[in-house]
């Protein structure tokens, strides 16, 4: 199916158009938008869906599994033989100990490299290796017999392909427009990003993630402001692709069902690089799928339900939320030897009952597990009911509104076990009655550590004149910042949203700015940067004071 | 003693296929009625060293969360062939465990001693559960144990084989094998293919 491009509005347009090609769904705009061919070239979309499919998933004409030989002479096949899984997504390529991975995007490829570069700029743009441009033919040959363009051996890590011709035509169109252009929502002057807000969000909590995201933004406008002339001061030249931030801030209204529909609204009015932070307590589905729908990084929204399951490409967030407490918990209970009769308490709907659910598949100990479904509000005779028996642990997955009265009951006081996500983040010491046995699954270091290592957030705050509402939300807004600023500082001006996805892998376990999770890292095709919890006592109002049961559990 | 040992091009390789010794894997692949056969012309090359290691004592987790406490799995007659992997790793770990997942066929009946352990370096990310499925994916036997643990003791465990490169994405192809645990190791740098591998392994281990 040819299909012409001549210019921009038409890129803009058909972003939102899905191509079905060979029975797979291409987001074809997306192609294009991120890989724009030259002014007016004939686009042959079902071979760029071919192309697509050799580069990603590492699959042919047929949907066959490719076949290559790698390095130590090991046949590769499928995933670990898609180009992607070395050169990533973007092409730009990548570096693991020893060996890089050579950018293979179209200019790359392009481009020719004559003089052995030894300035640091240069080398940032070229690389160092020696050789002609690559033509199709080259590349072929590159692909199947592993001789660079120049007649020298490749590496010895670049598998060697056996592709059919109508397959090297494809992955050769594929690759001449890969990350040829910038993806959208990136012009010459600005970088556009989006914070998403579902409905119910309280303002106070808005206003605690927009305070920090604005005056990040604002810092930032004030410092490009006369960055190209002070580029023309020997002292100030840094290789670095000046954009003015803008932030654009997408409520959400409404049913869940009406939000693709309006993120859809907000994109064709103002396409954005990238979605940052977001903030809300329903499932995050809709936004997730938008995201990868139109391959737009989404990066550490602050949510109780993010998506766990089915294909991630584009979605970071801070953790698997409430499913990761309810391991953890499992974990820490099963460790713990016999608890005898565990209770969990949680609303039929949101995310107590993903939780609940989760420590009932997460518990393999023989254990009974008894659940209370607590529906209006919480009664005297709910909780007589709950405690009746006397359970050796009590799991309450439960906000902090459902509380009140649940920590201080008359008599018996087993093990009470909380969730912090549930409980925003906010530590329950005014619940907690003196006597209670009340334990929280906690992701931070327990203080004094914590406070020792957000002190540089808190100072940050501090000088912005804004003052600690919300301390979750503002530490972990700092954070998400922060990695956001190294990352758009990294890839300089190769605005590809893939490369911007690849980078914040990269850099998020290296981060400077502290978020309030004790330990976050990431690493190719990892989307949850903490990926443990530790379980703390709670002692009560008059000691406020948390103390470490466990260490850092990794369930 | 560090000896280079670089390997021949595969088509020198596949030449040798005929005497028997070197069983080069096919590399004629034929699909849509075509028909490429794909010449090597990159070098394999890798280093062998011969070392001693004071082995930390820590306790890991295998695939099945059961804790393995490292010295006591080393401390074996058996021969043992070990590497450090994380499973979302794309470049380097898919071609270790490949040539991993080759050597027991071609060491025939005398694999039947051989241990093998592959210790993830990414322990946040490798739970028991994702080593087990990964192991499945690359079809590990029996004898070829995963093993992950706490970040501090993997750390530990890098720095006293030397392999530690402050990050997981500096790592570099690593394998060790060791005749018994009264013997050193021999330290492979690099990639080396599986023909070149049991080719060490039978010197490090004669019948």
């Amino acid at each position: 199916m040819p299909l012409r491009i001549g210019h921009l509005d038409v890129l803009r347009l058909s972003i939102l158009t899905l191509v079905a090609v060979g029975g797979q769904l291409l987001a074809a705009g997306t192609v294009f938008a991120q890989s724009p061919p030259a002014s007016d070239a004939v686009v042959d979309t079902a071979q760029l869906a071919l192309g697509q499919r050799i580069y990603r998933e590492g699959l042919g004409e047929a949907g066959q599994s490719l076949k290559a030989v790698g390095a130590a002479q090991t046949s590769l096949s499928a995933k670990d033989a898609a180009c992607a899984s070395c050169h990533r997504r973007s092409g730009y390529g990548a570096s693991e100990g020893k060996f890089v991975i050579r950018p293979i995007t179209g200019p790359a490829l392009r481009q020719e490299q004559t003089a052995e570069v030894q300035s640091v700029r240069g080398k940032a743009r070229l690389g160092v290796a020696l050789r002609p441009p690559y033509d199709e033919a080259l590349l072929a040959r590159a692909v199947r017999t592993g001789v660079d363009s120049s007649g020298k051996p490749l590496n010895a890590v670049m598998p060697r392909y056996a592709l059919g011709d109508a397959e090297m035509k494809a992955l050769s169109a594929y690759l001449f427009a890969l990350s040829a252009k910038p993806s959208p929502g990136v012009d010459e002057q600005e970088i556009h990003f989006a914070t998403v807000i579902q409905p119910g969000v309280a303002p106070e909590r808005k206003r605690a993630m927009l305070d920090v995201m604005q005056a990040f933004v604002r810092d930032k406008g004030a410092n490009v402001r006369s960055d190209e002339q002070r580029r023309e001061a020997a002292t100030m030249r840094m290789y670095r692709s000046y954009r003015k931030w803008v932030l654009h801030v997408w409520e959400l209204t409404g049913p869940s069902e009406s939000w693709d529909a309006q993120l859809q609204t907000f994109y064709a009015q103002q396409p954005v690089f990238a979605l940052i932070g977001g903030l809300g307590q329903a499932s995050w589905q809709p936004i997730h799928e938008f995201s990868e729908r139109l391959e737009i990084p989404s990066v550490f929204p602050q949510v109780e339900l993010p998506v766990l399951t089915g294909i991630n490409h584009y979605n970071f967030y801070f953790s698997r939320g409430v499913v990761l407490e309810a391991e953890v918990l499992a974990r820490f209970l099963r460790e713990l030897g016999d608890t005898g009769r565990i209770v969990q308490v949680y609303r039929r709907e949101g995310a107590g009952s993903a939780a609940a659910a989760a420590f009932r598949a997460a518990l393999t100990s023989g254990a009974t597990v008894e659940d209370q479904v607590l529906e209006g509000p919480a009664s005297e005779a709910f909780w007589q009911r709950v405690y009746a028996g006397n359970p050796g642990a009590l799991l309450l997955w439960l906000g902090a509104a459902d509380l009140a009265g649940a920590l201080a009951p008359s008599g018996a006081a087993p093990a009470v076990y909380l969730s912090s996500n549930l409980l925003s983040g906010r530590i329950p010491y005014a619940l907690v009655k003196p006597g209670a046995n009340a334990r929280l699954v906690y992701p931070s270091d327990p203080p004094p550590k914590r406070e020792a290592r957000l002190l540089r957030n808190k100072l940050w705050l501090h000088n912005k004149g804004i003052p600690i509402t919300d301390e979750v939300i503002q530490m972990n807004t700092q954070f998400t910042m922060t990695v956001v600023s190294d990352v758009v500082g990294h890839i300089m001006d190769s605005f590809s949203r893939d490369l911007f996805v690849e980078r914040i892998e990269h850099v998020v376990g290296q981060t400077p700015m502290s978020s309030v999770y004790q330990s976050v890292s990431l690493g190719p095709g990892q989307r949850f940067a903490a990926k443990g919890s530790s379980i703390v006592q709670v002692l009560d109002a008059d000691n406020k004071q948390l103390r470490p049961l466990s260490g850092w559990i990794v369930p | 003693m560090n000896i280079r040992v670089q390997s021949l091009g595969l088509a020198l390789a596949a030449a040798c296929v005929a005497g028997g010794a070197l069983g080069a894997p096919a590399v004629a692949l034929a699909h849509d009625g075509q028909s490429h056969t794909i010449p090597w012309p990159g070098k394999n090359d890798y280093q062998r060293s011969i070392r001693s290691y004071v082995i930390p004592d820590v306790v890991l987790a295998d695939a099945d969360g059961r804790p393995v406490r490292l010295r006591e799995l080393l401390a074996t007659d058996d021969p043992v062939m070990m590497n450090f992997v994380f499973t979302t790793c794309g470049t380097i770990c898919p071609v270790m465990v490949k040539v991993f997942a080759d050597v027991p066929s071609r060491l025939g009946a005398q694999s039947k001693s051989l241990r093998m352990i592959s210790i993830s370096i990414d322990p946040d990310n490798d739970t028991p559960a994702q080593l087990k499925a990964y192991a499945k994916s690359v079809g590990a036997g029996e004898r070829w144990k995963f093993l992950t643990g706490r970040v501090q003791d993997i750390k530990a465990l890098q720095l006293a084989f030397d392999s530690y490169r402050g990050d997981k994405m500096n790592h570099e192809p690593l394998t060790l094998m060791r005749h018994a645990s009264a013997r050193p190791w021999v330290r492979i740098d690099g990639f080396a293919n599986p023909d070149e591998l049991v080719r060490e392994y039978r010197k490090a281990v004669p019948q």
